[in-house]
């Protein structure tokens, strides 16, 4: 007998965050193709449409299907592995704790206990991850199979903000023929930001005074926001802008405005920037670390050390010549068109197929 | 910053792109640069690796302009405007106003104290760059001095430049 049901059950269904997009389109999608599909989560925000349900509202069947988005460490595992239904472990990957454990020893903790909670599901026979990177935890964590199920990414209302009027704003205020550095991404000690600093610093102080450096993303960690705004103020203050988390008008704004997109991340379980970046044809700079290469696929230009004058040429090389420009954005147009939404859908259908066989349903 | 090695730091994953040719360009921008820059070789190292460079008095002119902009702002700020309160009736309104007034006078005073101590603060950063950089004029003076054989020391002056 098939499933009746295909819910997930994450530990939050925020808006506009990565996973909460992918569970939102998710459950559209299998209720598109004729199951009960519901998302649970204790925390949920009401601004959604579909909100989904609390937890306490969830009615266990073995004939359901769970999927269980991992991305940190929650009591809700020890609940969802006593569960008697078929569960889908899909990893979002964890941060490794020792980039917090300088700024949030606590949060560090909780990150380490995020970790080696994933071993609690490798056991089970169905486990997804979200790029090839998180595929590799999964295997070293004692995984014995694994596929990988990238994200739906859709940009068409991030692209359509170009044309409000914040964006507009922006882009009227910083597309005024400065070389305008940008990274998206919330202010965290794996993303590096300090490093973009620094190599900014070079570039406005060696090469382009005309220059400026956006670093677009929530601070909630006090004391790594506040250890790049002391860099911030000993390096070119009046040229690096910190503006914390942004709306989508604004967000396309910056997008549109900037010159080139730069991330010295060192961990990242997929980037989804790095492909917003290219859809706003920025030619793309990244650090060589966890997902990113994936990411990038064939596109873009990696970095495999953090040699700040090489980087900064480099910008002005892309800024000068306008072949090799429009070579890398080509290649970028090329990868962004590979990530068809449509190719995912098939490929979800394929695994939740090959899930129920393995289940016996 | 390592140029030895700089075929390894970059990694473009196109054929059609001379990855070689553009890490000899990048080679030679860096070369150029610093010769051209006007900094130092030990300022420019610091820029290219990321070391943190020494601050300068030139620095720290900007940031007592820009603490003295913003000790402007606090002070035209300070001043707490009365806020009439919603007009409702009797008894309530003349109670809130009453309220109001008295938080109008504590926090007038706390900011009071405040932009003084502020001042205070400003002051004696002003008196002291105005030391560091006659401090920095003889130091350079000396060093002038040092290196050609017969000039004058200069006097060091016993009171402080700003009393």
């Amino acid at each position: 007998m098939p499933p009746r049901a295909i819910h997930q059950v994450a530990p939050a269904f925020y808006s506009g965050d990565a996973i909460s997009n992918q569970m939102a389109k998710m459950r559209a999608l299998f209720r598109a193709w004729g199951y009960t599909s519901q998302v649970y989560a204790p925390v949920r925000d009401q601004r959604i449409p579909d909100p989904g349900l609390d937890l306490d509202q969830y009615i266990s069947h073995p004939q359901n299907i769970l999927i269980y988005h991992y991305s940190t460490y929650t009591p809700l595992s020890v609940w969802v592995n006593s569960l008697p239904e078929l569960v889908i472990f899909y990893y979002h990957n964890v941060t490794p704790p020792e980039f917090f454990a300088p700024y949030a020893p606590d949060f560090a903790t909780q990150l380490a206990r995020g970790r080696h909670e994933v071993r609690m599901f490798n056991g089970r026979s169905c486990a997804w991850a979200g790029s090839d990177y998180n595929r590799a935890d999964l295997l070293a964590a004692g995984f014995r199979q694994v596929d990988v199920l990238p994200y739906f990414l859709y940009f068409d209302a991030l692209i359509a903000a170009e044309q409000t009027e914040t964006a507009q704003r922006i882009v009227k205020m910083y597309a005024d023929g400065s070389v305008n550095w940008l990274f998206v991404g919330r202010l965290a000690p794996n993303k590096c930001q300090d490093d973009i600093i620094r190599a900014f610093t070079y570039y406005h102080r060696c090469i382009n005074s005309n220059s400026r450096l956006f670093l677009i993303g929530a601070g909630d960690l006090a004391p790594y926001r506040a250890r790049l705004e002391y860099l911030v103020e000993r390096n070119v203050p009046d040229h690096i802008y910190l503006p914390g988390a942004v709306s989508l008008e604004a967000l396309s704004g910056y997008y549109k405005a900037a010159s080139v997109f730069v991330s010295m991340s060192e961990h990242e379980g997929f980037g989804i920037p790095l492909i917003e970046a290219m859809t706003f044809d920025l030619p793309v700079i990244a650090f060589n670390a966890a997902a990113v290469p994936d990411t990038l696929g064939q596109a873009g230009i990696l970095v495999n050390h953090k040699d700040y004058a090489v980087i900064a040429e480099l910008v002005e090389l892309l800024m000068q010549n306008a072949q090799l420009r429009e070579h890398i954005i080509l290649r970028q147009r090329a990868r962004v068109a590979a990530l068809d939404p449509a190719q995912i859908e098939t490929l979800l259908h394929t695994l939740i197929e090959q899930c129920q066989k393995e289940f016996g349903y | 910053m390592n140029q030895d090695n700089l075929p390894e730091v970059l990694e473009i994953r196109d054929s059609d792109i001379d990855a070689e040719s553009i890490m000899l360009q990048i080679r030679a921008a860096i070369r150029e640069r610093r010769t051209t820059s006007g900094l130092s070789d030990a300022e420019f190292d610091a820029l290219a690796t990321g070391a943190p460079v020494q601050p300068t008095l030139d620095g720290l002119r900007r940031d007592l302009e820009r603490l003295t902009n913003t000790m402007r702002y606090t002070e035209v700020d300070m001043l707490l405007s009365e806020v009439r309160p919603s007009p409702i009736s009797g008894l309530v309104q003349r109670f809130r106003a009453a309220l109001h007034e008295v938080i109008l006078f504590y926090v007038n005073r706390l900011a009071a104290q405040q932009a003084s101590t502020n001042r205070a603060t400003l002051t004696a950063l002003r008196k002291t760059f105005q030391i560091l950089e006659a401090q920095q004029a003889r130091i350079e003076a000396l060093e002038r001095a040092q290196h050609t054989p017969g000039q004058t020391l200069p006097e060091h002056e016993s009171h402080s430049p700003v009393d």
